[in-house]
């Protein structure tokens, strides 16, 4: 008995280590042929370099435009910009919404939350011509906030549903009895929803900010100009369809990228169950 | 201080009527228990006075002023909740000050007066800690300590004791009856344990399917119920109630049932028709008399059989089944009845209350 | 009593006050735009036709050069003009070098088009439209800095063959508006004020009269926004004289009409109408009351609904109004279910054909179908055996299994295409080691579509299994501990218990997976982009490609976004049923 277990448990560990490997090896390849010299691909699998650089690394970071402006730096800025005004709007937007439909029975409430359910199903590339001729009128192309905009209205939907389903999960009694206490309602929502439902919060916050973090079609679309570009655009730039393919450059960009956006991701984890399932995925 | 009333308040959730025209004047002071099964409309006619819920026709006066469209932070009154409804992430203290820091407090007196309500709860050693870290009676003084602090006019409990276990539930009641001698502040208390509201209560208020059954001292109300619901709702064990038959044979009314005949010559004078209906028969538990099995049973005396023995200690509830019906007596401790054992049962004369069968209501009343 | 009379009042004024500023608005500034575009357009194309009339006389470059000239000589708008000549050789397309015949920058004339400047590329573009199509060219354009400019082309015949194309790009303004708006704004204004006073006094008749106030104000907005159209003919027939005489081109150009698009009428008026009825059978009232009542809780929704309707419910509209057009050149042309017939009848393409609709929706299906089994079934069992309570370092599993969900997909897509690549790719090189063939994976479907599953399965199953780690935490343990006292062996408080449990929380996040990865662009379009042929497409992507690399056909492609729309909407529909009747059952 005593020898099977722990027989069980040696193959589970060697399931999973085979598994978290064979899950880490792409990343470990990128992280290899960022530190390593050439341009190309190596047939490897091996993920140690044999030789290490900083080449690939100097070249994205220190990539200048024609005219001689910083690029690596104008499109950090943008994509961090951007990133975060999405996060704070979108979160702003979708909380606002989801303790509405959440807390409040209105005509229109089911309609509404129809409408935020099924808008999701229309793929949101081909959204793009019309959006494209929507922000040149509203004379936001090539900006910052016609991104922002963009990425918090189309992150709004699942947010929604997400935080309307942690917000069902907070008493109604807490609020009354604040009511009652003599808060407003706005009042209570900033002082007694929104704390309460930080797990939640972090969550969309998080997914905000990887939409807009990562996002490469919409902002190739509606960004012209090479230092008004986000990370996502220039990194496609090195293995796009003109031109020989730097993987390399790649690589490094794709670490350099990747590194904050992991960051985050890890320190918000430990709300993901909570937030999710509490949320959006019990819809 | 105040009184509250209600004018033909009615709520109604589209076509269904929740609360159907109710009439009721809480004197300032006093204890009034809202009590009936689940469902009856209490706590909506509660969360109405609190102004949670929108009235659908009629009054409520909080001190003489019409309400119906005060919002309820604007109609001083404080509000215990049955979850408690503790802000989770704020310590004891900060739930205690919030209410006073809405209302602009000076700091000098929030911290005076959650001193002071603290204290009176003996909840001192917890201002620094969180809901989360305290027992369920510790939470129950708390929220309680939260509608203190406030001093309002009208204290409203929706159920406040009922997530306690039934040591602490006794222990709270009677704290609350202290703090209401204390306070002596109109209260209104909303509970379907009829236990509560038969030792807290200045005045009970018993409700079913939102209409008010009857209004009253607990010992009226349970002496004088006015009619089959009221009375089969207070008391434990229950009423027993038995279907029979009243008539009158040469001026002399009784009761008749399988087995069973009772004079009623004692409360003749307030059966107004004395011809012969179908009534229904009660008698609380306490009351019903037992005598040893006899072959030969003078009238009156039912035969039964014990089928369970209860022992609660100081007393005996004795489930008997007899001709007439499954009945339930509460006996001394002394007395030996087993189960199984046949006895003679008795249901004297002044004990007796009779329901009108179809309407319900007490015809001794 | 009276408040609320004058409330109901004021709110049928309202009403009837905005039914004919929407009527009014419509026409207003359909005429506007009609003219504007005439104004701008014709001018373009007479240059065109003009510099193609003259440089088909003589072609040598110096003639060209001069007529060039003699077109530019009063004309300060044209921004670029050119006439491009086409290649000799049709044998060698590689040979086929698009240069330039006459410029008015003189120093190009003979350099050849460069692709890779923008301005060139629309050059280029517009000589390859023209020849292929025989006949002018005018496309409109708002490009980066949102200055409108219009391209015209015209062919240069010689000697009845295509020998070159004319191509003049002007940025030209806007003329100013001939007729003000706000005569219109003010009989809006008297018409609430009339809506009001017949609210007020002749409560019985106010509902005829707003009616006929608002078909009156109609009528007047019509006739006002003639004005418009006729102002803007007007200017228009004298710029065009104007310009004829200038450029000596005989016979009439062809202007375009300024009249007011039907649809502003078709559209405009019944929308007034049925705002007036709503407001006469008190749909106003009752929404004014409602919206007092819980004025909360839109207040609430203010913000996320103006931004979902102006970047998600407009373009959705749009998207949906585009489906029934066709787009060529800058130009939209009603045509009714033409793209969707095209579309559900498979193009005349045999059903094996990639790029046939019903192969599409195959593959999507499968697609879909094979990614959320397998992000399910891994998912599922990493959770479970990661839920072990014993099982040391399982926070450490965790966080290593969940890194492919942290990484930005399109990074992930473009790793995986490079693991795939036939010489250098991790993944030819494991076969290698194994001692198998490379696969050169994006030459045939199956192997294609085995990178794309991969690539998103990898992907995906951190997601799922992160629910189905939150989901068994909230399986209560003594529910485990009954089967155990019950006896039950593994697998039958797998299928039993575990599963049956999980559902609830399972099934929502495999109906919005499936949802994703129906939709899921950036790993098709990365990763096997198509290859071979189109045939590893799914239906956004092979949308896509009609929008944006098959010649602009914005219809189609959006044709195909409102099917995946449906298919998706009734999927949804679908799932939630059946969502119910297994929670019921």
């Amino acid at each position: 008995m005593q020898q099977s277990t722990k027989m069980n448990r040696a193959i589970t560990h060697l399931f999973l280590i085979i598994f978290t490997g064979m899950t880490l090896l792409p990343v470990a390849l990128v992280l290899r042929k960022a530190v390593s010299p050439g341009k190309a691909f190596e047939l490897t699998i091996n993920p140690i370099p044999s030789k290490v650089t900083s080449e690939h690394f100097r070249e994205v970071i220190g990539k200048t435009s024609s005219d001689g402006k910083w690029l690596f730096g104008r499109q950090l800025l943008n994509s961090t910009l951007i990133a975060l005004g999405t996060t704070l709007l979108g979160v702003f937007l979708a909380a606002t919404a989801a303790y509405a439909f959440s807390r409040f029975r209105f005509p229109g409430r089911n309609g509404g939350m129809m409408a935020f359910l099924v808008v999701q199903m229309f793929p949101a590339t081909l959204l793009m011509i019309p959006m494209y001729v929507i922000l040149s009128k509203l004379g936001l192309l090539n900006s910052i906030l016609g991104l922002i905009f963009v990425y918090s209205t189309t992150a709004i939907p699942f947010c929604v549903w997400m935080l309307k389903g942690y917000f069902d999960t907070i008493p109604k009694e807490l609020e009354e009895a604040a009511l009652i206490d003599g808060a407003s309602r706005i009042r209570i929502f900033y002082t007694i929803v929104l704390p309460l439902a930080r797990p939640a919060l972090a969550v969309t916050a998080l997914f905000s900010f990887m939409t807009a973090w990562n996002e490469y079609i919409l902002a190739a679309t509606f960004l012209n100009r090479e230092e008004s570009y986000t990370l996502p655009v220039l990194l496609n730039s090195y293995v796009g369809e003109h031109g020989s393919a730097n993987w390399g450059a790649f690589a490094a960009g794709a670490v350099l990228v990747s590194i904050p956006i992991v960051a985050l991701f890890y320190a918000l984890q430990k709300h993901l169950v909570s937030g999710l399932t509490a949320g959006g995925v019990k819809g | 201080m105040a009184n509250v009333t209600l004018e033909k308040v009615v709520k109604r959730y589209g076509d269904n009527e929740v609360v159907k025209s109710i009439d009721l004047e809480i004197p300032d002071q006093e204890l009034v228990v809202l009590v009936g099964p689940s469902g009856c409309g209490k706590s909506t006619t509660l969360r109405m006075i609190a102004g949670l819920e929108d009235i659908t026709g009629g009054e409520i006066r909080i001190d003489g002023k019409r309400v119906n469209e005060t919002a309820p932070k604007d109609r001083d009154i404080a509000m215990v909740f049955q979850s408690y409804a503790l802000y989770p992430h704020m310590t004891v203290r900060e739930n205690l000050e919030f209410g006073l820091r809405m209302r602009r407090a000076p700091a000098k007196e929030i911290s005076e007066r959650v001193e002071e309500a603290a204290s009176m709860l003996s909840i001192e050693e917890l201002l620094s800690r969180r809901p989360k870290q305290l027992s369920g009676g510790q939470r129950q003084r708390v929220a309680m300590g939260r509608a203190i602090v406030r001093r309002p006019k009208v204290f409203l409990f929706d159920e406040p004791l009922s997530n306690l276990d039934a040591k602490l539930r006794a222990q709270m009641r009677l704290e609350l009856a202290r703090l209401h001698a204390r306070l002596r502040t109109t209260m209104v208390y909303v509970t379907h344990d009829q236990v509560e509201a038969m030792t807290l209560a200045d005045r009970i208020v018993v409700m079913n399917e939102g209409v008010i059954q009857q209004v009253g001292s607990p010992l009226e109300l349970y002496q004088h119920p006015t009619n089959r619901f009221v009375a089969g709702f207070l008391g434990t064990p229950a009423m027993n109630f038995v279907s029979g038959q009243l008539s009158s044979t040469a001026g002399e009314v009784s009761f008749t049932a399988e087995g069973l005949q009772i004079a009623l010559e004692d409360h003749g004078s307030k059966l107004e028709s004395p011809e012969a209906k179908e009534v229904v028969l009660g008698v609380r538990p306490p009351d019903i008399k037992l005598s040893p099995d006899d072959p030969s049973p003078t009238p009156g005396m039912v035969r039964a059989k014990v089928e369970v023995r209860e022992p609660m200690g100081a007393e005996i509830f004795l489930h008997l089944d007899s001709t007439c019906g499954a009945l339930v007596a509460r006996v001394d401790s002394d007395c030996d009845y087993r189960a199984g054992d046949a006895v003679m049962l008795s249901i004297p004369n002044r004990a007796v209350h009779l329901f009108d069968a179809a309407s319900h209501q007490n015809l001794l009343f | 009593m009276k408040r609320k009379h004058i409330t109901g009042a004021l709110l049928t004024a309202l009403f009837a006050g905005s039914a004919v500023a929407i009527s009014a608005a419509a026409v207003y500034l359909s005429a506007l735009n009609s003219g504007e575009k005439a104004i701008i357009e014709s001018p373009a194309r007479a240059y065109a036709a003009a510099l193609a009339l003259r440089v088909a006389k003589d072609a040598s470059p110096p003639t060209a050069q001069t007529a060039l000239a003699a077109v530019t000589q009063n004309a300060k708008a044209l921004e670029h003009i050119s006439v491009v000549v086409e290649p000799r050789s049709t044998k060698y397309r590689f040979l086929r070098k698009r240069r330039f015949l006459a410029a008015n920058d003189a120093k190009r004339v003979g350099a050849v088009l460069n692709k890779q400047s923008p301005l060139d590329k629309r050059l280029y573009d517009a000589a390859s439209s023209v020849r292929s199509a025989g006949k002018p060219l005018l496309e409109l354009r708002s490009p980066q800095d949102s200055n409108l400019t219009v391209l015209a082309a015209a062919p240069v015949m010689r000697e009845g063959k295509h020998y070159a194309t004319a191509i003049v790009i002007t940025a030209p303004k806007a003329p100013p508006v001939p007729a003000p708006a706000w005569p219109l704004f003010a009989c809006g204004l008297a018409l609430f004020a009339f809506a009001l006073l017949a609210a007020l006094f002749a409560p019985r008749l106010r509902h005829v009269l707003v009616l006929l106030g608002v078909i009156g104000m109609s009528g007047f907005s019509w006739w006002w926004t003639s004005g418009v159209s006729a102002a803007y003919t007007a200017n228009l027939t004298h710029t065009l004289a104007g310009l004829q005489r200038t450029l000596g081109t005989s016979g009439s150009l062809d202007a375009l009409s300024a009249s007011p698009s039907p649809w502003a009428l078709i559209i405009g008026i019944p929308l007034a109408l049925v705002i007036s009825l709503l407001a006469l059978f008190g749909v106003g009232r009752r929404m004014a009351a409602s919206m007092a009542e819980h004025r909360l809780a839109y207040t609430l929704l203010i913000p996320a609904g103006l931004g979902m309707a102006l970047l998600v419910l407009l373009p959705f509209v749009y998207g949906l109004a585009l489906g029934f057009f066709n787009h060529q050149h800058g130009e939209y042309n009603f045509v009714g279910l033409k793209n969707f017939v095209e579309i559900l009848s498979g193009g005349d393409r045999p059903l094996s054909h990639p790029l046939n609709f019903y192969f599409t929706l195959g593959v999507t299906v499968l697609w879909t179908a094979v990614n959320v089994f397998l992000h399910v079934t891994i998912g599922l069992a990493l959770a479970l055996v990661l839920k072990d309570p014993l099982l040391r370092f399982k926070g450490i599993y965790r966080a290593l299994l969940i890194l492919p969900w942290a990484m930005p997909n399109y990074i992930t897509a473009l790793i995986w295409k490079g693991m795939f690549h036939y010489q250098y790719g991790a993944v030819n090189h494991v076969l290698e080691i194994v001692g198998l063939e490379k696969v050169s994976w994006f030459s045939s479907f199956s192997t294609a579509f085995i990178a794309n599953v991969t690539t998103n399965t990898w992907l995906g199953f951190p997601f799922m299994m992160v629910v189905a780690l939150g989901a068994l935490q909230s399986i209560p343990g003594d529910v485990y501990e009954a089967a155990a006292v019950d006896g039950a062996p593994r697998h039958k408080v797998f299928f039993h218990i575990t599963l049956p449990l999980l559902r609830p929380a399972l099934y929502p996040a495999i109906v919005l997976g499936s949802i994703w990865t129906f939709n899921m662009f950036n790993i098709i379009y990365l990763v096997s982009a198509g290859a071979p042929n189109g045939s590893s497409d799914i239906l956004i992507t092979e949308a896509y490609r009609w929008a944006f690399q098959r010649g602009d056909r914005y219809g189609l492609a959006a044709a195909y976004a409102l099917i995946i729309f449906v298919v998706l909407f009734f999927y949804s529909k679908i799932a939630n049923r059946l969502s119910r009747v297994s929670e019921d059952g």
